[in-house]
């Protein structure tokens, strides 16, 4: 039974990174229909802000070791920023552009963007992976046999506020209703005043916003960032957004949970070598057999 | 800007008097290479109902979407209450004071009855007038009131056909273009719906009404232009529309 438990709080911890990663990909495939294959790298560099930042009170202040709470939030915040100001850099010069061109176009310009800022940290950082300083304390709070890091807490409960932020965000404000209307219908939305251009922006920026406090906090729970560490959790969420049938905000929501929760079940019986080809299989499966997703209806609510 | 405007007024003789709400001047537009109008002019005085009337593909709906901005006209100009708007966006237009109810009731069917009305006033910001206003078109649609929770997806075609008006007047227009607004709507529900739309213009705004439903649209309009392939045909008032040869046979079905 502990057994289990552990399981299913593993599968929530990494399942939550899957579902705020997933939401980027969902929102930009709503308003655009295109994956955005750079949105992994987004998180990436939010993961690289978060260690630069903290790296940075570790050498000149005793910050970190007395309060904890600012630097982290400085970090995420800051991460926030750098992924949204990279996002709408690449939303204005690598898709943009292409809006009008054949679907296929601005999903090869992604990859390029993609490739493209991973070998620039790759350089950045001389192919060596940067170590977090300790922010958090490395013990675990036991009850039983059950482990739970601190900082797994942290990125759990951090996961849902983000989910529940965001799922208010598109439900209530009047950004929130631009972004569903351009999604359903760009020209009558255009015809409602709305600023179309103005709203794919700012579906980026929140998606993006999301990858980059996700980075940090990653980066803090696995200690590490490195260059490539974009692509696995990157298709991962967008196996959970397919799952979740993509488009659809609480789709994306529920795929990465149910992707990481499967995930840490798997690893009980096939071990952890072989989660990641769990994850694909349930991703060529679903396309097989229920594209439009595990939760969403044949004629999806793209909400 | 101002420069512009005067010019743009200027010139066209033949499109009645100068004080035009909104003038087409030779307006040319369509999809690429194609074109759907070529060279239409035309007027909308203030407090007007005009009606443009012409089979399935003579341009009508184009020539609404390139007033409404979702065109830009390859040639041409269009100005509205002295403005040049043909190079202008189409959200902006809508701030501007024209608003467009799209045909084939373009509702955003994921979204929420409520919520579509209040896209309508997405570029306003006054919320008292704004919530006047829903209750005004409340009013107006009461079958509209009893499903504001619903998604607009659910509602039948006539509500569909309501919402898209209601949502169109909730930008408070000067001008309103409604395109097909009987498409597909029992006969009861196209009365209901041109009853509606004499209201909406003696409440004050003017309107440009697209329909193939010539018998409707010409007692409703005070005025009508007839389309064929992309051109004004004919140009009249709705009576002598009614009584021309032209109008008889080809658009109310009378030997």
């Amino acid at each position: 039974m502990q057994e289990w438990i552990q399981l299913l709080i593993d599968g929530i911890t990494i399942g939550g990174v899957y579902a705020v990663i997933a939401l980027g990909y969902t929102l930009v495939y709503g308003v655009l229909r295109m994956i955005n294959f750079a949105h992994g790298e987004l998180f990436m560099m939010g993961a690289f802000t978060g260690y630069y930042t903290l790296n940075g009170f570790e050498k000149h202040s005793s910050l970190n070791d007395s309060v904890p709470v600012l630097t982290i939030a400085i970090a995420i915040v800051l991460g926030m920023v750098v992924a949204v100001t990279l996002a709408l850099v690449m939303e204005r010069i690598a898709y943009r552009p292409l809006r009008r061109a054949p679907r296929l176009a601005p999903l090869i310009s992604a990859i390029g963007v993609s490739i493209l800022l991973r070998n620039i940290m790759l350089r950045a950082t001389n192919a060596q992976g940067k170590v977090y300083p300790k922010v958090f304390p490395r013990t675990a709070v036991e009850i039983g046999e059950i482990r739970l890091l601190y900082v797994q807490i942290f990125l759990i409960v951090l996961s849902f506020v983000f989910l529940g932020l965001l799922y208010l965000f598109i439900q209530r404000t009047k950004a929130g209703v631009a972004i569903r209307a351009v999604a359903e219908d760009r020209d009558t939305a255009s015809l409602m005043g709305i600023n179309v251009d103005r709203t794919i922006m700012t579906t980026f920026a929140v998606g993006a916003a999301l990858a980059g406090a996700a980075g940090v906090v990653y980066g803090m729970f696995v200690t590490t960032a490195t260059s490539g560490m974009g692509f696995i959790p990157g298709i991962k969420a967008f196996t959970a957004a397919v799952l979740g049938g993509i488009g659809s905000v609480p789709g994306a929501m529920a795929g990465g949970y149910f992707l990481g929760i499967s995930e840490a079940i798997s690893t009980k019986f096939f071990g952890a070598q072989y989660k990641d080809v769990v994850a694909f299989v349930l991703l060529v499966a679903v396309l097989i057999f229920r594209p439009w997703g595990l939760f969403g209806k044949r004629e999806d609510k793209r909400a | 800007m101002s420069g512009e405007a005067t010019s743009a007024v200027a010139p066209s003789a033949s499109a009645g008097a100068p004080s035009a709400h909104l003038r087409l001047d030779g307006v040319v537009s369509g999809y690429g290479q194609i074109k759907a109008i070529k060279g239409i002019s035309l007027h909308v005085e203030t407090g007007e109902v005009v009606a443009l009337i012409g089979a399935n593909g003579a341009g009508k709906s184009t020539t609404l979407r390139t007033i409404s901005g979702l065109l830009r006209p390859s040639a041409g100009e269009i100005s509205f209450e002295g403005k040049r708007i043909d190079r202008v966006a189409a959200h902006d237009i809508v701030r501007m004071g024209i608003s467009h109810a799209p045909e084939g009731r373009a509702i955003f069917g994921r979204l929420s009855v409520l919520e579509n009305l209040r896209l309508g006033a997405y570029q306003r910001n006054a919320r008292a007038e704004i919530e006047q206003d829903l209750e005004r078109v409340l009013t107006l649609f009461p079958r509209l009131r009893e499903r504001v929770k619903q998604d607009g997806g659910t509602l039948s075609g006539g509500e569909q056909q309501m919402l898209a008006i209601a949502r169109a007047l909730m930008a408070r227009p000067r001008l309103l273009l409604l395109d097909e607004p009987s498409m597909g709507l029992s006969p009861v529900l196209v009365e209901t719906i041109f009853r509606t739309v004499i209201e909406i213009n003696r409440a004050g705004t003017t309107i440009l009404l697209v329909e193939q439903n010539a018998a409707m649209a010409l007692q409703v309009a005070r005025r009508g232009y007839v389309l064929e392939s992309g051109a004004v045909a004919l140009e009249a008032s709705a009576a002598e529309l009614r009584a021309s040869d032209l109008v008889r046979k080809t658009y109310l079905g009378e030997a």
